[in-house]
């Protein structure tokens, strides 16, 4: 879908409800490039200095330019985390993981060829959902725009419950169900936030989701087969060569059917072997871009149908743009080795502010200041276990 | 002179954006707004400044009395405020991102890692002796446990011999820990190997290939020599410092990371060389305070040395050219029996590690075999 067909069906839409939002606004994203640059270098030089101490002030630094560099309505949102309650966090985190592996450490030890000792191991699969959960808290907490900050409540328990039942059902479904559970998770978390004392609301659902969902699985099993049948063509075309992976049988069979003289001309085998390579390489890089497609669509339910505040926003993304800024982050990160980290940084913020467009302007002299204490809890969890999500 | 300019305010209790007009009088800031909904006044000695501007992005201020309130700056008044705000208004410590402090801030960095990577190993060699008896035990027993697949060889006789020259050669040592000897069995290994906790292995194949005990015990002197010296603990606690000190210092960036972990190897490589060289040493030390001719170990290298080559095209050149040896772990061969001393021939200061039976015994060690534990 280009912008403009996406954009023509949101008002088609709007029509039909009846509603008619007043103004369109897009979210600004100004910060300059060179800036950023600097406080990476900043922060790697004083890592390198500090033995990596000084990342938590590093983090947050970066964080206040970045968030402070958005804006809305002519208002700039406001980053207000500290390095320090990310250090302590920190600190907590690695006392609590220590408390769930002693034990399996200490029973490893006693008794290194048991396999008992690795049960101690399943509240292991609670930390990462709760990590995740925490911390998306943690960054909403720390999050203001007009004097307002944001507020996630629920239970990362709860949540906890949520993403590991729906990890269950992913697996058993074999990902048919892949859409209910990315709607699911993602409710949780919208209709647990709040803007002030304002909740947000998500109407989506995964089933408006399924029809793509099943066309790009139904492509990918297409590309699996395509997979298949290069290998198929290598094993058939190519039998004298040593594939170290097949069986023995097989080869010294088709070594026998061989024919005594190679009859089929060079170009012809040449040919055959690239078609070979491509029907085994082509799914590598086609299947990623068409789940692009089903990621576009992911998007636009989770960003069209939530609210607050009289606010609704709409998501431009397209395919052919995701693609785009995938495959272009791809090649720098291979030609910079790495420098270019923040280039790509930037390179997803902007495109992240180009593509969200905000409906209404909130009564902003509604919406209070919630009054009850900031989560003490940072980010330490998800911090430890070196988690890079998207955390919303 | 009163200056006044327009900024933006939040009062922080509702999501009300203002527009306000700033004055700056002598002991306060005034915020009013324009249709005189709002009038504040903030003394400087109670703001504080949350961030400086950074254009386009403007200052950031809020008051003690009400830190949820902020009122923004446009970096062009920036400058008339701020000389009115006292030093404390700002955050104890502020790293600027000049570009001049950032080239001096690298070069301190520089500074930094090649101090870690050539003075790093002396601390960390240091917290390896401070690691207690009990943990390096442990430690060994799971590295004993997790290297050794194939069955141990057990044979009474064959044992009795080991354990023999084991202790001849543990009387040299000054360090008090039990030593541990195992042979297991695997003919095609010429290796033996120490691990933390006193543990000591040898493979089949140095016995198979060995002439004499001599050239046995100058082996088991070196990997003693190797405990005697604390190296395996030492090098344990390098190859984890190592990685876990450049791992903190890159904070998780990966490419930073990995460029380091590659320059970490080539000293770790230094290290192990250095040590081999001072186990060879050390082991003939051992050797003569147990009154075995050390030239045993000199031995065993060169009958490495001779198969080598034959496996070469039976030319008498070593397998591989001496400057290969820098990037091994291992000293190659030919260096380390040019550094052994010359043995002595002075047969009536030496015992033979082992008589005849013994030896015999030694040899037929695998007669007798048990699976690992």
């Amino acid at each position: 879908m280009t912008e403009q067909a996406v954009i023509a069906n949101n008002e088609s839409e709007e029509a039909q409800s009846g509603i008619v939002l007043k103004e369109i606004k897009q979210v600004i994203y100004d910060s300059r490039t060179e800036q950023v640059y600097k406080i990476w270098l900043l922060n790697l030089f004083m890592n390198i200095m500090t033995l990596g101490i000084y990342s938590f002030w590093g983090k947050t630094r970066l964080r206040q330019y970045i968030v402070g560099s958005f804006s809305l309505h002519g208002d700039r949102f406001e980053y207000t985390g500290t390095g320090k309650e990310l250090f302590f966090g920190f600190l907590k985190a690695v006392t609590v993981l220590l408390g769930i592996y002693a034990p399996f450490m200490i029973a490893t030890l006693n008794a290194p060829d048991a396999a008992w000792p690795a049960l101690f191991l399943i509240t292991v699969i609670y930390v990462i959902p709760v990590a995740l959960y925490s911390a998306l808290r943690y960054r909403l907490s720390r999050l203001d725009w007009r004097g307002i900050r944001f507020r996630l409540t629920g239970s990362s328990l709860n949540y906890a419950n949520l993403y590991i039942w729906r990890g269950v059902l992913d697996i058993i479904s074999l990902g048919i169900l892949l859409p209910y559970s990315d709607i699911k998770k993602y409710r949780h978390k919208v209709e647990n936030s709040s803007y002030g004392d304002i909740p947000f609301s998500f109407e989506g659902h995964g089933k408006n989701l399924m029809n793509i969902h099943l066309a790009t699985y139904a492509i990918a099993i297409g590309l699996l087969f395509m997979m298949l049948l290069g290998l198929q063509l290598i094993a058939v075309s190519f039998p004298y060569t040593d594939f170290s992976m097949a069986p023995q049988g097989i080869s010294a069979l088709a070594v026998q059917s061989m024919p005594e003289e190679n009859s089929l001309p060079l170009l012809s085998e040449k040919s055959v072997f690239i078609t070979a390579v491509t029907f085994i390489l082509l799914p590598f890089l086609l299947f990623p871009l068409v789940r692009l497609m089903y990621k576009t669509a992911l998007i636009h339910e989770m960003i069209n149908h939530s609210h607050v505040a009289g606010i609704g926003f709409r998501s431009t993304v397209t395919t052919l743009a995701l693609v785009k800024l995938k495959l272009g982050n791809f090649f720098i990160i291979i030609g910079t080795l790495g420098i270019g980290a923040p280039y790509i940084m930037q390179r997803n913020l902007r495109f992240f502010a180009n593509h969200m467009q905000i409906k209404g302007d909130p009564e902003t002299s509604k919406i209070r200041q919630i009054t009850d204490q900031k989560p003490a809890d940072a980010e330490g969890l998800h911090e430890t276990l070196n988690l890079d999500a998207d955390l919303i | 002179m009163l200056s006044s300019f327009e900024a933006k305010f939040y009062d922080g209790e509702t999501a009300r954006p203002r527009q306000v007009i700033v004055e700056l009088s002598c002991a306060c800031l005034h915020i009013k707004a324009q249709d005189k909904s709002l009038q504040q006044n903030w003394p400087y000695n109670d703001i504080k400044i949350l961030a400086q501007p950074v254009p386009p992005l403007p200052a950031r201020l809020t008051a003690k009395g009400n830190p949820n309130a902020r009122l923004y700056i446009e970096p062009g008044y920036w400058r008339q405020v701020r000389t009115k705000l006292p030093k404390n208004a700002l955050p104890i410590i502020t790293l600027s991102t000049n570009w001049n402090y950032l080239i001096v801030y690298a070069g301190l960095s520089v500074f930094v890692i090649l101090g870690t990577v050539f003075f790093g190993h002396k601390l960390l060699d240091y917290a390896s002796h401070t690691i207690p008896q009990i943990a390096e035990e442990k430690i060994g027993q799971l590295a004993i446990q997790s290297l050794l697949t194939n069955p141990e060889c057990v044979e009474p006789q064959g044992r009795a011999s080991l354990e023999k020259m084991a202790q001849k050669l543990q009387q040299g040592m000054a360090r008090d820990i039990d030593i541990k000897v195992r042979v297991i069995s695997d003919d095609e290994t010429l290796n033996a190997f120490a691990t933390p906790g006193g543990y000591l292995v040898i493979f089949s194949g140095v016995l198979k290939k060995a002439d004499s005990a001599n050239e046995v015990a100058g082996v088991l002197a070196h990997e003693m020599a190797h405990i005697e010296m604390n190296h395996p603990m030492k090098s344990l606690v390098r190859n984890l410092g190592v990685s876990l000190t450049l791992q903190m210092m890159a904070g998780n960036r990966d490419t930073i990371s990995e460029i380091a972990k590659f320059a970490g190897i080539f000293r770790q490589l230094h290290y192990s060389r250095q040590d081999e060289l001072e186990a060879d040493f050390v082991g003939q030390r051992l050797l003569r305070k147990a009154r075995i001719d050390p030239s045993g170990l000199k031995l065993f290298f060169e009958r490495l040395n001779k198969a080598d080559a034959a496996n070469n095209n039976n030319n008498d050149e070593p397998a591989f050219p001496v400057i290969l040896s820098y990037f091994s772990t291992h000293p190659h061969t030919q260096v380390r029996i040019d550094k052994l001393e010359p043995g002595k021939t002075n047969a009536s200061a030496h015992e033979k590690a082992l008589n005849e039976a013994e030896w015999h015994a030694l040899k037929n060690i695998c007669a007798q075999k048990a699976d690992p534990d």
